[in-house]
């Protein structure tokens, strides 16, 4: 009995650190993988699988356009017809080799597909301007508009031909992914013809025969999955030749302290870490790299301001009291103002982002090409801020007084500082202010600010084209219209006009128009643009190189 | 005749000495439960002294910029009615990260708020939880038990099969339940814990009121033409009182460690309310330091896992000595 303590005592204290096998990655992820339908996918861990297994013609190599399964491209002087060169000798997971039958199917079928959270409702209101299949939308888009939009030429080449000039048209194109029609088709998805066109129109397709059975031609193919495991192989077929690690394991872990645990014993080699002082405290742990600051690309991170909040708790439009707000207390641009004059964005980069973070311009992301960099965000100025509030509703507000709700999410760090400034500052200005702090979960969040019953909301959202970033942000018809609730005639001529311009030098000049009404309307403000943080084990190669693309064929041992 | 009166007195007072005095006398355990419930007391009273009103409190106690102390007035408003403002911590940045020990925050900060203001304020919403509830608790489960145990019949099957329902439910599940469906906040963690402490109480005062019933001198005062709920809170309630005593001053020490738990849960009082539980919650993430300095935010976890342990010890040692003392058998 004695003898056996021992021999456990000594077993445990002699435990090693044991690494993950050379040729395999395991990543292990905070959250499930819905679907790996790559029509649907737009969640950050659906996303990741798509991106393995499937490719599209051109890849987002952090804001420079890469051929992938395209070779070249050549676009029509007025922008509206592109003709791709496809890749020759691409072989599908399935061993079929890939043709422009294939990539014609897939564009169409994305084109077609998709419910409106999808990621093709966001491509169709990109390129079709068609924000949602409305009845007047079914009547005019037929098949054989669609048809006559993507086909293949007698050179085997894929033309697209748009309505318009569409300036993010690449963006689009990288999350087109192509697909084997054959399989698709035989498997009882859409046919391919108007046949059943108008029932595969908008059908939310994330549990369709290719999610079940995910083929496609990327370097990773599908192995199997279970509630708590996706497994991916190498391709060893691959086009670009196979990739290093041979396979991957997708695991879900729930608790942030066994993933980072998981991560220090090597039986992870990346793993997600929810936050900054989370990261301090592996610094310095061996077998552990962490990196503090690496880059974001087309990213913005903004406060929003709901002009018409949709909330039963809240008072009628121009009624005031001190323990409330009106539904419309932010259509007062002097409030606006107030509120960003209220905002100590120094503190912000301090205490939430730990320092790594970017000054501001716009609520442009600091890489756009369109950003205007004389242009200052409101300062913060509890003076500014007094003096706005003053002027609010006919000075009534200062008299009155009022009680905002705040949001702060469950291990969000900096959503707990955004709204602790906010509450210290609103409350330090006036007896009668008040703000009060509600911690909601992530997803009851996004449903609230979705359904614009959030009178405040802190969120990053992202885009390549300026015209991406500014019309999802500001438009009534951009995925954030019922969050923001902003009607604003002039700021939708200014958007549609940028938009409809062809070339950088001469939309340029037109938003930094727009982007100076927009800092004077203060719709918005932007926030520090954080730096990304993350963790893995020293023997992972090439994360920088992933945090870039994405993609585990980048990464070695 | 003075010697006389005298002598009676002396006699006359070992029977009328109040059960806490005996306790007291006999029971070292029971002083030092005392002196402890007594200094936490004293940091309450002194509250305002021990951690002045900053910013937004100080405005609402209408203070002038070199007064650090409240005058009487304010002192008191401080202490009976505090503003909104003053129940909550003060904060000096937003970093999660603690601070140690500093001139300006004695005990140091965690998430920017400032410990020694938390454990000061603290100490008033531990005494206000605890007696708030067992008021609460002490009326609806002493007329419950009361009226079970002298009306009987179905009345009584009626409320034990209540209380037994309320049993049923594991006690921290059930308030856990009940806060988050009413929602966090000091109001809601009262009634969610009265809610589920009153069936114990329940319990022990129908037992007691069932032996109680059945003296003569409940008999006599019925033949006297005494009306039965006259009996019943006149004559019956007040002798069947002694045992809820000890079980009373037990809960008290208890209270704090509960609402601690549900704040540990995030289901406790709002973000940076003076409150033990919230210090404790804020200090989940900063038990252990980064690697090579285990110890490093020793003082985020010692002084509010201190704070509560020795006021739970207090109420314990009072409790345990009256529940002797109230003991028949020990007599």
């Amino acid at each position: 009995m004695n003898r056996s303590l021992i021999a456990l005592t000594l077993a445990l204290g002699a435990s090693p650190a044991l690494a993950t096998p050379a040729d395999t990655l395991v990543y292990q992820i905070s959250s499930a993988i819905a679907s790996v339908e790559p029509a649907q996918a737009v969640a950050t861990y659906d996303v990741t699988p798509v991106q393995q297994i499937y490719e599209g013609l051109y890849l987002n190599n952090f804001g420079k356009y890469e051929p992938l399964l395209a070779t070249a491209f050549t676009q029509s002087k007025d922008g509206k017809t592109t003709t791709f060169t496809l890749r020759k000798g691409v072989r599908f997971h399935d061993g079929t080799t890939m043709t422009c039958a294939d990539a014609e199917y897939s564009m169409r079928r994305t084109l077609l597909v998709g419910n409106e959270t999808s990621l093709a409702a966001q491509i169709r209101a990109n390129l079709l301007s068609i924000s949602g299949l409305t009845p007047e939308v079914r009547k005019t888009y037929t098949f054989a508009r669609l048809a006559n939009m993507v086909k293949c030429n007698a050179a085997g080449q894929l033309v697209l031909t748009l309505d318009r000039n569409v300036p993010s048209l690449l963006d689009s194109i990288t999350q087109m992914y192509i697909v084997p029609m054959k399989a698709l088709v035989a498997g009882g998805d859409w046919s391919g013809t108007a046949k059943d066109f108008a029932a595969f129109l908008g059908k939310d397709v994330s549990n369709s025969g290719l999610a079940q059975k995910p083929v496609g031609t990327g370097a990773y193919q599908f192995v199997a999955r279970d509630p708590s495991r996706f497994i991916l192989k190498g391709f060893t077929a691959y086009w670009g030749g196979a990739p290093k690690l041979k396979n991957v394991i997708l695991q879900k872990v729930d608790s942030d302290t066994a993933r980072v645990l998981a991560l220090q014993k090597g039986d992870a080699d990346i793993a997600i870490v929810p936050d900054r002082d989370t990261l301090a405290k592996l610094k310095g742990v061996p077998g552990v790299t962490v990196y503090e600051a690496l880059p974001t690309q087309d990213l913005t991170s903004v406060i929003l301001f709901n002009l018409n909040i949709k909330d039963d708790k809240l008072l009628p439009a121009g009624q005031l009291a001190q323990n409330n707000i009106p539904v419309n207390f932010f259509s007062d641009i002097h409030v606006r103002r107030a509120f960003a004059a209220l905002f100590d964005t120094k503190t912000f980069t301090r205490d939430a982002l730990q320092g790594f973070g970017l000054e501001r311009h716009t609520t442009l992301p600091t890489n756009n090409w369109a950003e205007v960099k004389t242009l200052r965000p409101p300062a913060y100025s509890l003076k500014t801020a007094e003096t706005e509030f003053r002027l609010a509703f006919g000075g009534k507000l200062w008299t009155t007084g009022f009680t905002v709700p705040l949001e702060t999410y469950p291990g969000l760090g900096v959503a707990d500082v955004v709204a602790g400034i906010f509450k210290q500052n609103i409350e330090a200005l006036n007896p009668k202010f008040h703000a009060v702090v509600n911690t909601l979960e992530l997803s009851a969040a996004n449903a609230q600010l979705l359904g614009g019953k959030s009178p405040v909301g802190a969120l990053t959202w992202g885009g390549a084209d300026p015209d991406t970033n500014l019309r999802g942000l500001y438009s009534a018809g951009g995925i954030l219209g019922p969050a923001t609730s902003i009607n604003d005639p002039k700021m939708e001529k200014l958007l549609d006009q940028a938009r409809d311009t062809v070339g950088q030098a001469a939309r340029k000049p037109l938003y930094k128009t727009l982007l100076t009404y927009l800092n004077q309307q203060t719709y918005a403000f932007p926030l520090p643009q954080p730096f990304r943080f993350a963790a893995t084990s020293s023997s992972l190669k090439g994360y920088e190189s992933f945090n870039k693309t994405n993609l585990f064929k980048v990464l070695s041992k | 005749m003075s010697a006389v009166t005298s002598r009676l007195a002396r006699q006359a007072r070992p029977a009328s000495r109040s059960v806490l005095a005996r306790t007291f006398r006999r029971n070292v355990p029971a002083r030092v439960g005392a002196v402890l419930i007594g200094l936490y007391l004293a940091v309450a009273l002194l509250a305002p002294v021990l951690a002045p009103p900053q910013g937004n409190c100080r405005r609402a106690l209408n203070l002038t910029e070199t007064q650090t102390i409240p005058g009487p007035a304010a002192y008191l408003r401080e202490l009976v009615a505090p503003p909104d403002a003053c129940l909550q911590m003060p904060r000096q940045g937003f970093a999660a990260q603690p601070k140690p020990p500093a001139a300006d925050t004695p005990l140091g900060s965690v998430g920017g708020y400032d410990i020694r203001y938390g454990l000061v304020w603290g100490t008033r919403t531990a005494f206000f939880l605890g007696l708030t509830i067992v008021a609460l608790t002490v009326t609806l489960g002493g007329l419950i038990g009361l009226a079970a145990g002298f009306f009987g019949g179905l009345l009584d099957d009626l409320l034990m099969r209540l209380t037994d329902v309320t049993f049923a439910f594991p006690g921290l599940i059930l308030v856990l339940v009940l806060v988050a469906a009413l929602g966090p906040g000091l109001q809601n963690i009262i009634i969610a814990l009265s809610l589920v402490s009153w069936a114990g109480l329940a319990r022990l005062l129908r037992s007691e009121v069932l032996r109680l019933r059945e003296l003569d001198y409940v008999a006599a005062a019925h033949s006297l033409g005494s009306p039965r709920v006259r009996i019943a809170l006149r004559h019956v309630l007040p002798n069947a009182l002694g045992p809820v005593l000890s079980i009373v001053v037990l809960e008290m020490g208890s209270l704090p460690i509960v609402a601690g738990a549900l704040s540990f849960l995030g289901l406790g009082t709002p973000l940076g309310f003076a409150d033990w539980g919230q210090l404790i919650a804020l200090a989940q993430k900063w038990i252990q330091g980064p690697p090579g300095e285990p110890f490093a935010y020793w003082y985020v976890t010692l002084f509010p896992g201190l704070c509560i342990a020795l006021y739970s010890l207090g109420w314990n040692l009072l409790g345990d000595a009256l529940g002797e003392q109230l003991d028949p058998r020990n007599r």
